[in-house]
């Protein structure tokens, strides 16, 4: 089993229409797992089953070889490190001090704490906030310092939940960097938003969750694919436009073409991905100068909108 | 509402909606309508001039505005300090409101809800004349003091709430004010009238602020003038003096309410965590008192291995965190014990006896406990809850256990720090107990120790008198740290079980109260009560135990202090078991 984190028909209802309903999650050892939706589509009460804050109705959640279970709970606060999504502070303490309780409170031995403490703020770029009063600290400062107490105990696996919640671009950026570098350690990391440019950016997967169902998991371009069943592809032409449309527009398998821009032109093409090169040597043989022939990939955000405005909330 | 002034709807509407303010109203009119049925007499004649009937009058109105007193900065001391926590005032400045509208909407709902309690024991009061001897316009005056009390105070806590940064603070703030302008104004006449003869007229008119007084002016004026050192005729009666005074108080509250209503950022200081580029600021912050010996920068020890984390983490962020508030708050009780003790010597003159003193040292050592222990402990765990370190604190391997005893410890140090403070009126305590231990000479004397040396070796049970001697101190000790110990596990259950940190501190003063002021009815209801369930009710206030074991008050009752002791004790371990049950609950809460 190489799932670091797994969940088997996840079930938790709060009400009749609020919660998550048999969600099946897999995030594969050392990779980083993007958890989309909307607010309140269930991200948090997914999140929290995983960490054992709330009992499931029904199914199994898994956090490496470890059922999620009362009794497993104390392996469980070992093996995550879980970071909320308002990151509570002890505002009248010191950074150093904030870092050595949750140190203590791990039981982490004195000696070796003060190396951990330096080296988790080396991570998570804080290094020079270690003397800081928390109460001092703005936004983005306490994202890093709530990181970096996530991180203390060195634990396999990172829950996230909107790390980057609230942050300015900057910000965003640098948590961006901190968690790619994260995954370098051989972590594994599950983070949710529903910012989606941020998510593709730095996810190997994404799940989906809409209404509390898990509409599609896998990569982006997995997903994209599957969703498709036409390419769309963008011409860039060096010709006469209108009469570059008129050509495109006749040859086989093409539907929709369209003026996109000065001197694009997108089209669907209904034919296999591998009889997509012939439609580039059809083009050219009608005598149109090609400067640019592309397949638009899916992007999360398409992908997205696509899967949860399709499906009413039900699973694929 | 549609006209209205939205502020007032709201909070209005929002408070009057609340299970907590019905559960407040419903105990209010329960306690008041259960206090008449024990009072109620059971057989004879009721006429116009039986004592039963003013006995009955004097006891609900007496536990009627302590009870409003008790509950009014419940609903007035958060009105403003609420919106600055949730981050919700400056939204409502960027509103078409104006600061008028904001000041008048909050003013009008926190009083209209006091004054509501007030006419909601309208019916209990009026089944009082039912007992005879008073007519309508007595009780007609007497609800007036109470409306009075109820805007005044009512005032005070709004005023209270627009200074503080903090609901906790403003709550403790307005708790010592209603203190200090209740219980506190006869400490001048008490204390100063053979002093300053003279003043007697103007001390007489401080007591007078006092609602207490007022009342007990009402019910008993042959009574009440017996204990005036002046003719009332020369200055104005209590009662009227109280609705004088009253009025400017209210006048007062209202201005500091409306002055800092009228801006709604606190401008604080310099900016905590500061970092300092200048090698002579650093220099002088370092050497700048209390921060050489506090300065956070210096503790870089790591908790120990077998350290409890939660109690070092406590200690750092409570007692270390705020070192100019502990050293102000540790002056203020040391200067008042030592001024206490001065005005009590001149008052009394040669007649100073250790009973006097005791009777202070209790009232005031309670008092400061009684004060400060529910304030300190109540936010123990709402505040993990509200400021989101609960769930932080749940995915560590730290038990339940670990948190509260941590917890505890921390605020037990704290609070002894402020008993400690108030050292000088165990000293003088010690002092003036009984000299038959030591020899009858003054211990600067040169031949006192060589004197005191052969009185041990001559006197074979000189060990035992001196034992004697210092039992009561001991006990009065323990007493005391077991009061403290369960104002604190009061405060502490309080806050396991509230929702908020304002509301666990008005419960841990609630059962404070309780514990200090409601378990002293079988005093004045001697004949209402078995003397079975007078021992019972006394055997639980640490002021009567004490009383008992330093004094020889209270023969009635023997062994009450004893069983003070194990009350405490019991009570101490029933909040305690109670606070692990339900923080081990929210710890594996899981649905």
């Amino acid at each position: 089993m190489n799932n670091m984190i797994r969940t088997e028909k996840l079930t938790k209802r709060f009400g009749t229409d609020r919660g998550v309903f048999e969600i099946d999650l897999d995030v594969p050892k050392g990779c980083i797992y993007g958890f989309v939706g909307h607010n309140g589509a269930g991200k948090t009460t997914a999140i929290k089953i995983l960490c054992g804050l709330l009992r499931p109705d029904s199914g199994k959640a898994f956090i490496g070889e470890y059922e999620v279970t009362p009794k497993n709970i104390p392996l469980i606060k070992k093996a995550v490190g879980y970071m909320p999504d308002i990151t509570g502070i002890y505002d009248q303490m010191s950074v150093w001090e904030f870092l050595d309780f949750y140190g203590a409170a791990f039981k982490i031995p004195p000696q070796k704490r003060k190396e951990r403490i330096e080296s988790v703020l080396e991570l998570t770029n804080a290094a020079n906030m270690i003397d800081y009063q928390v109460s001092s600290l703005s936004r983005g400062m306490r994202q890093k310092v709530g990181l970096a107490k996530t991180l203390i105990h060195d634990p396999d696996v990172l829950i996230l939940d909107e790390p980057a919640g609230g942050l300015d671009p900057n910000a965003r950026i640098e948590m961006r960097r901190t968690i790619a570098g994260l995954k370098g350690l051989g972590k594994t990391i599950l983070l949710s938003s529903h910012i989606l440019p941020e998510l593709a950016s730095v996810c190997d997967r994404v799940g989906i969750i809409n209404k509390g169902h898990l509409l599609a998991q896998g990569t982006v371009k997995e997903i994209g694919e599957r969703l498709q069943e036409n390419l769309t592809i963008l011409v860039t032409v060096d010709s006469d436009i209108n009469r570059a449309l008129e050509i495109i527009s006749g040859l086989e398998h093409v539907q929709d073409a369209a003026i996109a821009d000065v001197n694009h032109i997108s089209l669907s093409y209904t034919g296999s991905r591998e009889l997509a090169g012939r439609l580039l040597d059809s083009i050219l043989a009608a005598g149109i100068k090609v400067r640019w022939f592309e397949e638009n990939e899916a992007n999360l955000e398409n992908v997205f909108i696509n899967i949860t405005s399709a499906s009413g909330g039900k699973a694929e | 509402m549609r006209n209205g002034n939205p502020i007032f709807s709201r909070e209005f509407l929002s408070a009057s909606r609340a299970w907590r303010t019905r559960l407040i109203i419903a105990a209010y009119l329960m306690i008041l309508g259960a206090l008449l049925i024990i009072l109620w007499p059971t057989g004879g004649v009721q006429s116009v001039v039986t004592e039963g009937a003013q006995k009955i009058f004097s006891m609900f109105f007496s536990v009627n505005l302590a009870l409003l007193l008790l509950m009014i900065p419940a609903f007035s001391a958060a009105a403003i300090t609420l919106e600055r926590e949730r981050g919700t005032y400056p939204a409502l400045f960027s509103t078409l409101l104006t600061p008028f509208d904001i000041m008048s909407g909050k003013l009008a709902s926190a009083i209209l809800m006091i004054l509501i309690m007030v006419i909601l024991s309208m019916p209990i009061a009026a089944i009082c004349a039912l007992a005879g001897g008073v007519d309508v316009v007595f009780i007609a005056k007497i609800m007036l003091l109470l409306a009075a009390t109820a805007v005044s105070y009512g005032l005070i806590g709004l005023a209270c709430s627009s200074i503080c940064a903090r609901t906790g603070s403003a709550i403790l703030l307005n708790y010592v004010l209603v203190l200090i302008l209740t219980g506190a104004t006869w400490l001048p006449s008490a204390l100063l009238s053979n002093l300053l003869p003279d003043l007697n007229p103007v001390f007489q008119v401080i007591r007078g602020i006092s609602p207490f007084d007022a009342i007990l002016y009402l019910l008993y004026p042959d009574s009440y003038k017996l204990t005036t050192l002046v003719e009332l005729s020369s200055v104005a009666t209590p009662y009227a003096v109280f609705m004088i005074a009253s009025c400017l108080i209210s006048g007062i509250a209202l201005l500091i309410f409306y002055t800092h209503v009228l801006h709604p950022e606190i401008k604080s200081g310099k900016l905590k965590g500061e970092t300092y580029t200048d090698s002579r600021k650093a220099i002088k912050r370092k050497l700048t008192f209390p921060f050489y010996l506090l300065d956070p920068l210096r503790r870089k020890k790591p908790i120990g291995r077998f350290s409890n984390p939660v109690f070092v983490a406590e200690m750092r962020s409570k007692l270390f965190s705020n070192p100019n508030f502990v050293i102000r708050t540790v002056s203020v009780i040391f200067i008042l014990s030592l001024v206490l003790l001065t005005l009590l010597s001149i008052q009394l003159g040669d007649e100073i006896r250790a009973s006097s003193v005791r009777m202070v040292a209790i009232i005031f050592q309670i008092g400061i406990v009684a004060l400060l222990a529910p304030g300190v402990s109540s936010g123990l765990i709402t505040d993990e809850i509200t400021a989101g370190t609960f769930t932080a604190l749940r995915m560590t391997p730290v038990s339940p256990f670990t948190i509260i005893f941590g917890k505890l410890k921390a605020t037990f140090f704290y609070a002894l720090i402020f008993l400690i403070s108030s050292i000088f009126i165990l000293l003088a305590m010690a002092y003036l107990e009984p000299t038959t231990s030591f020899p009858d000479k003054s211990v600067l004397d040169p031949s006192f120790f060589p004197d005191l040396w052969t009185k041990i070796r001559t006197e074979t049970d000189w060990f035992s008198n001196f034992c004697y001697t210092y039992r009561t101190l001991g006990v009065w000790v323990v007493i005391l740290l077991l009061s403290t110990m369960t104002f604190l596990s009061a405060g502490l259950l309080a806050s396991s079980f509230a929702r908020s940190t304002p509301e666990a501190t008005a419960i841990a003063y609630g059962i404070t109260g309780i514990i200090c002021i409601v378990t002293l009815l079988p005093i004045p209801l001697e004949d209402k009560f078995s003397h079975g369930l007078s021992h019972f009710l006394l055997a639980f206030n640490p002021i009567v135990a004490a009383m008992q074991v330093t004094s020889d008050s209270f023969k009635n009752y023997p062994g009450l202090w004893i069983q003070n002791i194990f009350t405490l004790l019991g009570l101490n371990l029933f909040f305690l078991a109670v606070s692990v049950a339900r923080v081990c609950r929210l710890f594996r809460k899981q649905t």
